[in-house]
């Protein structure tokens, strides 16, 4: 028997902290539950947001100036992946909120609140990835977690179907995506982010075939995942199947996840192909800014115009990517902050909006809320008008931030094709205020009184006033962000 | 010499189960040639030195994975001749999308680095090195936070797939031992006066 | 000789079935997972094939995880179907229609 040594030393894992009490907790969540009484099934849900709460504190504590490796330099955690992590973990605590009456009759709490935990620690086990093992795995169990959330109502019909249809497509572009992993380590010899981009960068030319093929099945996968088109097609269905609560939180996290990580894929393992990636991202926002803006138009069911109304952002987002730079990586990060913020209050009023047990969801039932709810057609009236874009409010500065990094990055076409759509995409946006203002009630709806959500919905209102009056703040967090990865 | 017989072996077989896989008029048809597709694939991972990965296959994929597929099959009363309506519908499309894709990942496989002679002279470990203590050694220490994470991923699938399937029927009869222990006579016995 | 282009073009081979097969049977769920399967097959052939003539071990464990998470995503993928078709009576995906528009 051969003696066994070891080579390596015991991992550093005080970078690691965040997700180890994610998993933890999760885990005891999972076991307590088994324990709780039927009536107070609801306290797994205030233990998640608590342990969402540590897990903040955690990642500002451990958050340094510098990058700090662990795990044999598997894992890193820099500022740019301590900011993301804080809007992953800030979605998640709105999705737990907004869940806390919409599952109340439900079976399986404790389960479903320790699912958007596994999920919450795949994301934030990718964003901090700096190895196409650690990425793969943490999508994975993101997009797991995210199947079955999607799947929970399972005596509803639709619920079930979105699932099916999300997994399906889903597996694909995991797939692609894995072919696309499987070229570049041919090439390179590695699987870490840095060692690929160098040994691409010094590949010679009659290996571009398989570069380009690599690079194209990558972003394809990634396109998939945070549903650019002409990738898109399980979004409507899955925004609409899904439980409310879960198409908010899927609406933002995954994509924060997804943007953050194709940010360090483009900028660790591809600088020797910025040339090529920039030419195909360009299409794909184009097109998704045309498919998401066009077609939220034609949609009666809020919740599906609010999911073209994403494929529309995330072609905005991909412009800071295109852009570069620390001017367009930042862009990139005020869009996804502002987002995270409109989304959630425009998901937390439909949420509120209920008829009998009923999810008002069609456009015609916002008809009139402004007699019946002064405060709520107010705040539903700042999300619409800032995800629009309209001057002064948050959606404003997030798109001129990334217009502004595209034109001096030297794509003016770029952005006039985004102010055209964006233009276009403000018709459905104030369309919905239209409803709620000048049309007359058509169905009396009873709005959910717990005390929880409606904090959630003036802080979220205040917050998206608050950056549009003082921008400034938070591009200087952003730029600051950026310290770890350019 | 026998490396290529054995390789257009397997490689061949493969191949050929895989269209089975896909053309096969009979569901079931379908998951004995995936079966037989893994087998082969199994041979070429023993031809590439990674006999672990080869055991693992089988073990995992044939012994596990598609005893799933076989037990969901059986379970759903499906009719799969239905399911074969306008097969052919999309062949067109689909053949020529595979068509491409398949030119272009050869070509690309073909390419280049890949087909120089450093790539294709290779010489096979010998008897000395252990494929799975090889594997071992960096499983539990350079890749432990994958490996920690695929765990984590087991149980999510394990939590997943329960919480969705899992029905308590209201006609099912449950045995509540601690009422069955707690029942006194008066509870069960009643004197009728005749 | 066999070289590494050979292994990939069987690789390749399986991948493209893989697609093909996605588009003949895209009625029937059970035999979109194989398909899928089927792809998943074709990448961890590459990266084993990969890992061989790069003599580098990191291909195989990113094959192991592959293999881990692929019957992760069966089980959770069969019980989606299961959950779906106790709601419908079919796992036909032309069947999968109220989601349209």
């Amino acid at each position: 028997m051969a003696n066994i040594t070891f080579p390596f030393p015991f991992p550093v894992i005080l970078p690691v902290l965040p997700e180890i009490i994610v998993a933890v907790m999760a885990m005891v969540i999972l076991i307590w539950d088994l324990f709780l009484p039927a009536e107070r099934k609801q306290w797994t849900a205030y233990a998640a947001i608590a342990t969402c709460l540590v897990a903040i504190d955690a990642t500002l504590r451990t958050t340094g100036a510098d990058a700090q490796m662990a795990f044999y330099g598997q894992f890193v955690l820099d500022p740019f992946a301590g900011f993301t992590k804080l809007l992953i973990i800030g979605a998640t605590i709105y999705g737990i909120v907004l869940s806390l009456d919409y599952m109340k009759s439900e079976k399986n709490i404790g389960e479903y609140y320790s699912l958007m935990l596994f999920s919450m620690l795949g994301m934030m086990l990718m964003v901090s990835a700096t190895n196409f093992i650690i990425m793969y795995l943490g999508l994975e169990l993101m997009a797991l977690c995210l199947y079955v959330l999607v799947g929970y109502q399972r005596d509803v019909l639709r619920s079930s179907e979105a699932a099916l249809k999300y997994f399906i497509l889903g597996s694909l572009a995991s797939c692609m995506l894995l072919y696309g992993i499987s070229f570049l380590y041919g090439l390179s010899g590695s699987l870490d982010f840095a060692a690929v981009g160098q040994a691409l960068g010094s590949l010679g030319d009659n290996s571009s075939m398989a570069v380009s093929l690599g690079l194209v099945f990558i972003i394809a996968g990634m396109a998939f995942k945070v549903s650019l088109a002409p990738f898109h097609m399980w979004t409507p269905d899955a925004y609409e199947g899904a439980p409310t609560p879960i198409t908010a939180f899927m609406g933002v996290a995954p994509k924060v996840a997804g943007f953050a990580i194709l940010a360090r894929v483009v900028i660790d393992a591809l600088p020797s192909l910025q040339a090529d990636y920039v030419t195909i991202f360009s299409w794909l926002a184009v097109l998704s800014m045309a498919v998401g803006n066009i077609a939220a138009i034609a949609q009666r069911n809020i919740k599906r115009m609010l999911a073209y109304s994403t494929i529309g952002h995330v072609g905005f987002i991909l412009l800071g990517l295109i852009a570069g730079g620390p001017e367009g990586y930042s862009a990139m990060l005020v869009y996804l902050a502002v987002y995270l913020f409109m989304n959630m209050g425009a998901f937390a009023i439909i949420i509120l909006m209920r008829r009998e047990g009923i999810q008002g969801e069609l456009l015609d039932d916002f008809a009139g809320m402004s007699k019946v709810r002064p405060g709520y057609a107010l705040a539903m009236g700042l999300f619409m008008f800032s995800l629009a874009g309209i001057p002064f409010l948050g959606g404003f500065w997030a798109k001129y931030a990334v217009l502004i990094a595209a034109v001096h990055a030297g794509h003016l076409y770029l952005a006039l094709i985004g102010i055209l759509f964006s233009a276009v995409g403000a018709f459905y946006y104030i369309r919905v205020v239209k409803y709620i203002y000048f049309d007359e009630e058509r169905v009396a709806f009873d709005f959910s009184e717990n005390p929880l959500m409606q904090a959630t919905v003036a802080v979220t209102a205040i917050v998206v006033v608050a950056i549009g009056i003082f921008p400034q703040p938070l591009m200087d967090i952003c730029r600051a962000a950026l310290g770890g990865i350019v | 010499m026998l490396e290529a017989a054995f390789f257009y072996l397997f490689g061949g077989l493969a191949v050929v189960a895989a269209l089975g896989v896909v053309m096969a008029r009979n569901t079931i048809h379908s998951v004995m040639f995936l079966i037989f597709c893994f087998f082969n694939a199994s041979g070429l991972f023993f031809m590439l030195d990674a006999e672990f990965l080869g055991i693992i296959l089988i073990l995992i994929y044939v012994g596990a994975v598609m005893v799933m597929f076989m037990f969901v099959i059986m379970m759903l009363e499906v009719n799969f001749a239905r399911l074969r309506e306008g097969f052919l519908q999309y062949l067109p499309i689909g053949g020529a999308i595979a068509v491409m894709l398949l030119i272009e990942l050869i070509a690309a496989a073909t390419s280049g680095v890949f087909s120089s002679k450093t790539a294709s002279t290779v010489e096979h470990f010998g008897r000395e090195v252990n494929n799975t203590m090889e594997i071992g050694k960096v499983l539990y220490t350079k890749y432990l936070l994958g490996f920690e994470i695929a765990a984590i991923i087991l149980l999510v699938a394990l939590v997943g797939a329960v919480v969705l399937t899992l029905r308590s029927r209201k006609d099912a009869k449950y045995q509540v031992i601690s009422k069955q222990v707690k029942v006194r006579k008066e509870d069960r016995l009643r004197k009728v006066e005749m | 000789m066999i070289g590494l282009s050979s292994y990939l073009t069987v690789a390749a081979c399986l991948f493209s079935i893989g697609v093909i097969g996605l588009f003949l049977n895209r009625k029937n769920v059970i035999t979109v997972l194989m398909c899928i399967e089927l792809m998943l097959l074709a990448v961890n052939i590459n990266f084993v094939a990969f890992s061989h003539f790069l003599q580098d071990l990191a291909g195989q464990i990113f094959v192991f995880f592959v293999l881990t998470v692929a019957a992760s995503e069966v089980a959770v993928g069969l019980a989606i179907l299961v959950v779906f078709y106790r709601n419908r009576r079919s796992i036909n995906v032309d069947d999968i229609n109220t989601l349209q528009g």
